[in-house]
């Protein structure tokens, strides 16, 4: 029964994962209008993560989320990466950190806003500290802007589906 | 769907932030617009003038950039997806040109080059 069980949880992991896998590939096939700017839609899985798995069940669908993101992007093995998993990382902790606790006081908008912050803040800091000095924050705004849009609307989309998602449900009831 | 009270706080709080940070860098502008090439090794100024064809040394090679007729470019770079050439010219403050892989950053900036020691962002 216990193994099943923990079965059960790895299937989850593994899904949520290659869902995040083909999001992070939609999103590299969108045009994008300024560099860099990403619209974060392979946070999706890990926004329903919050709700359906432990919190180091969770950092390992981050890792997974990142390094696959990595090898669509072909970032993998340039110091690229480095920013994606600082990012990556801190805000999967932050959005972690919040939903425990917050709890019913915030939504996945509330989550999702405090998560595109951390990571982009997190890349800028890591951007002025080792290449481009403190000047970097010229880029800032455009991104944050950006981050925050999306990220809410994201939140809104993660929510939505949550309560009306019968996977989810079904997901629950093996979880229980 | 119903906003919780600590989306709004959070939302404010990063709005917040985010505005505070785009003042800082867009507000109180004076002077002449000058290029402010920043790469690996160096840091260079340029008006933007007076033409110039700038090599700038990163990780992958060189960088060329060319300045004149109030405008800054990238007009050759060694990286792979060459986003830093496409974004074509710039000229106003608060504009920039960032190649991540070659690690140079290129942006427009307001004040004279001697008060950029006391900038406070």
């Amino acid at each position: 029964m216990s193994t099943r069980a923990a079965t059960d949880r790895t299937d989850i992991i593994a899904l949520l994962a290659a869902t995040a896998l083909f999001l992070a590939s939609i999103e590299y096939i969108i045009p994008k209008p300024l560099p860099f700017l990403r619209l974060g839609i392979a946070n999706l899985p890990i926004l329903l993560a919050l709700y359906l798995l432990t919190a180091r069940e969770i950092m390992l669908l981050v890792a997974l989320k990142i390094l696959t993101q990595g090898f669509i992007q072909g970032t993998l093995f340039s110091y690229v990466f480095l920013f994606s998993c600082a990012g990556g990382v801190t805000s999967g902790l932050v959005m972690i950190g919040l939903f425990k606790l917050l709890k019913n006081h915030v939504s996945m908008i509330g989550i999702s806003a405090a998560g595109a912050f951390t990571g982009n803040m997190v890349q800028l800091l890591l951007a002025g500290t080792i290449i481009w000095g403190p000047g970097v924050f010229i880029i800032a705004p455009p991104f944050l802007l950006i981050g925050t849009v999306s990220s809410c609307i994201l939140g809104g989309l993660a929510q939505v589906f949550y309560k009306r998602s019968r996977w989810v449900r079904q997901v629950q009831g093996f979880l229980q | 769907m119903r906003l919780k009270l600590c989306d709004i706080l959070i939302v404010l709080f990063v709005v917040c932030v985010s505005g505070g940070i785009a003042f800082a860098v867009y507000g109180g502008r004076h002077g002449e617009a000058y290029a402010h090439i920043n790469s690996a090794q160096d840091e260079l100024f340029y008006a933007l003038d007076v033409p110039h064809l700038v090599n700038v040394k990163g990780p992958l090679g060189t960088t060329v950039i060319r300045i004149a007729d109030g405008f800054a470019q990238v007009i050759d770079s060694p990286c792979r997806e060459k986003i830093c050439v496409k974004s074509g010219k710039i000229h106003s403050p608060g504009e920039w040109i960032a190649c991540l892989p070659n690690q140079v950053l290129i942006t427009i900036e307001g004040r004279e080059p001697s008060d950029v020691d006391a900038r406070s962002y």
